[in-house]
């Protein structure tokens, strides 16, 4: 038996047939009637309406058939539906496509089939109108005419779409109805007037009252919640609210107990007049778990510390040696377990700080600050750890006030100036700069540690998720600093990420949003102001920390564009430009175009470098990256700094 | 030497090391309390010169203690500096408010304890 060739557009024809609604429906006398009429017509026994889906055949209607479907391969529809027009085989025994049909060789022993194409209205041939017989026969034009005719009706009734669309409406009708009656949700109907209309089972359930229709809608809710109601359904009507309200009330339950619920009005217009969809959720199971989730940050809170104090209080007495001197080993073991209960308690304010912040308890408190004054807190609280370390810190004033939580910013930043500190090798430096780019404040802590795999950057901001987290608790870490310095950041709108170049070393970035005032901050900074260009971060570090022993304000751009803009809007004392041994010294002069009055001096890496920058441009200062060279550059911006009364 | 503290705390552990750290490494005479009631008969019996007042305890909590304190006149005048896990300025500020002279986290450090008490109580 050959396989049945499927037309061109058959995923489409099954589609349009399944739309139809059709398919594994109940029987229906519409078409019954026309499988009936056709059988006494053509005076066949079997007569259908087959229609023709992705596998099988499918009757709609059938007269004298054993089987309501067959599969698509034994079907005559199934070729009757490639054609435009009648498909008529007179004798299937003789008709290769059909000689061996368990149709034919089977019980049924159909020999004659005559089948009518029937077009959804789409025009997708979606089934047919078939005929059968179990002897050979023809069909004259007249009977053709009358099979046609027959098919036209049953296409008819396909295609009836209106009948089609009002039985969907009851079921839809009936289905809403279900949904409404199975839902957990408490949902009533409430006309303009303020009147209960309608209530479901939930509803009941839920307050515990038969006797809702008719009564007013504010007596869902606890006494003193009513004017709210009442007032929410006036507001409606007199549209001063959305299309829909969601407010949190308590409802009068059974027996008169409170329960917490979300309630959802919305608008509906049936018939023409408003009224009101309302929505009541129960709440409190939500409401439990908050208060257990809030409950058990005070127990850590509390349950956690209180053990902690006595731990870390008697551990410290003892390593204090005021209750007797111990033996070596003995002190060396107190300060273990000292050391330990400490991290303990890290680690707890770490979890209590996210949770904090993941339940927004950690609000931000806003306000102008001064950025150098975030800078010198968290330098001056990791500058112990980092001289112990043996680690020298090169950092600079940033000379901008910015919009942001000040005691926030300082975490974040003893966090990460910290973090580098950690992970850096004795005598290494810690580079932190501080710029504006493109209006946002941009913060970058550069370490020469080990670096951090590829892989790793963007997972070291996740908690407890360290690259070699054996390595973290060798540190001392908690595994969380970078989650909570991440969630910070975010809480300003702010943006950290991390580069690293593994063996060479890690820069952390901070970029926070706008919120800069340009103006010079009163009160907190020195009087003046240096620009550092220099793309080399390690020199611009040290250019940075020669500065912040003048104290003054420094800011830094690796890029010369930020910087000359910068210098556009900010007034400096000094431009610190560093430049190559090549001479080219456009930057130079694109930075005097802005500023004709700015001081600029070049810095170069060498001796040579310099005698050739020197050569080429005599009328700029020029600073080489060493020793004598930065004393020399601090001496020349102090004299080039306004006076500050000292002589 | 001599000043007295009454350190009051429902946690023995916690008791014990602050009583040691004031006495060993303070030099204070030190009392103890483990409720707010004991804290109250050993203030009328002894008053001491300050009280180290743990805030979360069962029954009468440390400010319910402390209100106490401040309506007997003969107690009212002694200065207390409230013990507390709970580290949230919002918390700080709310016994500060109450007319506490201080306030000290717990965990505390065993060896500033004294010098931070002192400071808090004006007695440096």
């Amino acid at each position: 038996m050959p396989l049945v060739p499927r037309p061109d557009d058959d995923v489409d024809r099954v589609a349009s047939l399944r739309a139809l609604g059709l398919l594994d429906s109940e029987p229906e006398e519409r078409f019954d009637r026309v499988t009936r009429v056709a059988a006494a017509l053509f005076d066949v026994p079997m007569a259908l309406i087959g229609l023709v889906d992705q596998d099988r055949q499918w009757c709609k209607s059938s007269i004298g058939l054993r089987d309501r479907e067959i599969p698509r391969r034994q079907s005559f529809c199934a070729y009757a539906i490639l054609r435009d027009d009648l498909l008529v085989v007179p004798d299937t025994r003789a008709d290769e496509r059909f000689a061996d049909n368990p149709l034919v060789t089977g019980d049924s022993a159909v020999r004659f089939y005559a089948g009518r194409p029937l077009r959804s209205p789409d025009g997708s041939r979606v089934g047919t109108l078939g005929i059968l017989d179990r002897r050979p026969r023809q069909l004259g034009p007249t009977e053709r005419g009358h099979l046609d005719d027959l098919g036209a009706w049953a296409q008819s009734e396909l295609g009836d779409l209106a009948l089609t669309d009002a039985v969907n409406a009851l079921a839809d009708e009936d289905l809403a109805r279900a949904i409404t009656a199975s839902v957990h949700d408490g949902i009533v109907t409430v006309g303009a007037d303020g009147r209960i209309r309608s209530v479901n089972p939930a509803i009941v359930r839920m307050f515990g009252r038969h006797d809702l229709i008719g009564a007013g809608a504010e007596e869902l809710v606890v006494p003193n919640e009513r004017p709210i109601v009442i007032q929410l359904l006036d507001d409606r009507l007199a549209k001063e609210s959305g299309s829909e309200v969601r407010v949190e009330l308590h409802g009068r339950g059974k027996h008169g107990a409170e329960v917490p619920i979300e309630v959802v009005v919305t608008d509906l217009v049936v018939g023409g007049e408003l009224s009101f969809a309302v929505v009541a959720r129960d709440v409190t199971a939500r409401r439990e778990v908050e208060r257990v989730t809030n409950d058990l940050v005070s127990v850590v809170s509390h349950e956690l510390r209180t053990p902690l104090t006595s731990l870390l209080g008697s551990l410290g007495l003892l390593a204090s040696g005021a209750l007797g001197q111990l033996s070596e080993r003995g002190s060396r073991m107190v300060d273990i377990a000292l050391a330990n209960a400490d991290r303990l308690h890290r680690l707890v304010n770490d979890i209590l700080d996210l949770d904090r912040i993941a339940a927004g308890a950690a609000s931000l408190d806003l306000r102008p600050c001064c950025a150098a004054e975030v800078m010198a807190q968290a330098l001056e609280a990791v500058r112990g750890v980092a001289e112990r370390a043996d680690v020298t810190l090169c950092a600079a004033f940033p000379p901008f006030d910015l919009l942001a939580d000040p005691d926030r910013l300082v975490q974040v930043a003893v966090n990460l100036i910290g973090n580098a500190v950690k992970f850096s090798p004795a005598g290494a430096t810690v580079t932190v700069l501080t710029s504006v780019e493109k209006g946002a404040v941009h913060l970058a802590v550069s370490d020469e540690g080990p670096g951090i795999p590829a892989d790793g950057l963007s997972r070291i901001f996740e908690r407890f998720e360290q690259v070699g987290s054996s390595d973290t608790r060798a540190k001392g870490g908690t595994g969380l600093g970078l989650t909570i310095a991440r969630d910070i950041v975010k809480q300003h709108g702010g943006r950290i990420w991390a580069e690293s170049v593994e063996g060479e070393g890690s820069t952390f970035h901070v970029a926070l949003p706008a919120g800069v005032t340009r103006s010079m901050p009163t009160g907190c900074l020195p009087s003046g102001r240096v620009m550092i260009v220099e793309d080399d971060r390690r020199i611009a570090g040290l250019l940075a920390d020669a500065m912040w022993q003048l104290g003054v304000a420094v800011c830094w751009s690796s890029r010369e564009d930020d910087a000359i803009g910068q210098i556009g809007d900010l007034e400096f004392n000094v431009v610190v430009l560093g430049v190559g041994g090549d001479g080219n010294m456009e930057t130079a002069d694109r930075i005097r175009n802005v500023d004709a009055g700015v001081p600029v001096i070049l810095s170069v890496k060498n001796i040579e470098d310099g005698g050739r920058v020197h050569d080429a441009r005599p009328e700029f200062s020029v600073t080489t990256i060493d020793a004598a060279g930065l004393a020399e550059l601090i001496d020349q911006v102090r004299r080039l700094l306004p006076d500050r009364g000292e002589g | 030497m001599g000043r007295m503290i009454l350190v009051v705390d429902d946690d023995d552990d916690v008791r014990e090391v602050a009583a040691v750290a004031l006495e060993l490494l303070g030099g204070f005479a030190v009392t103890t309390a483990t409720s707010g009631p004991e804290a109250i008969a050993s203030v009328r019996a002894a008053p001491p010169d300050a009280i180290l007042l743990d805030v979360m305890m069962p029954g009468m909590d440390g400010p319910s203690t402390l209100t106490r304190l401040r309506e007997d006149p003969t107690t009212a005048r002694i200065p207390v500096v409230f013990l507390t896990a709970k580290i949230l300025a919002a918390e700080r500020n709310r016994l500060e408010a109450m007319g506490a002279a201080g306030v000290v986290a717990k965990p505390f450090d065993p060896k500033t304890l004294p010098a931070q008490l002192e400071q808090v109580l004006g007695w440096v």
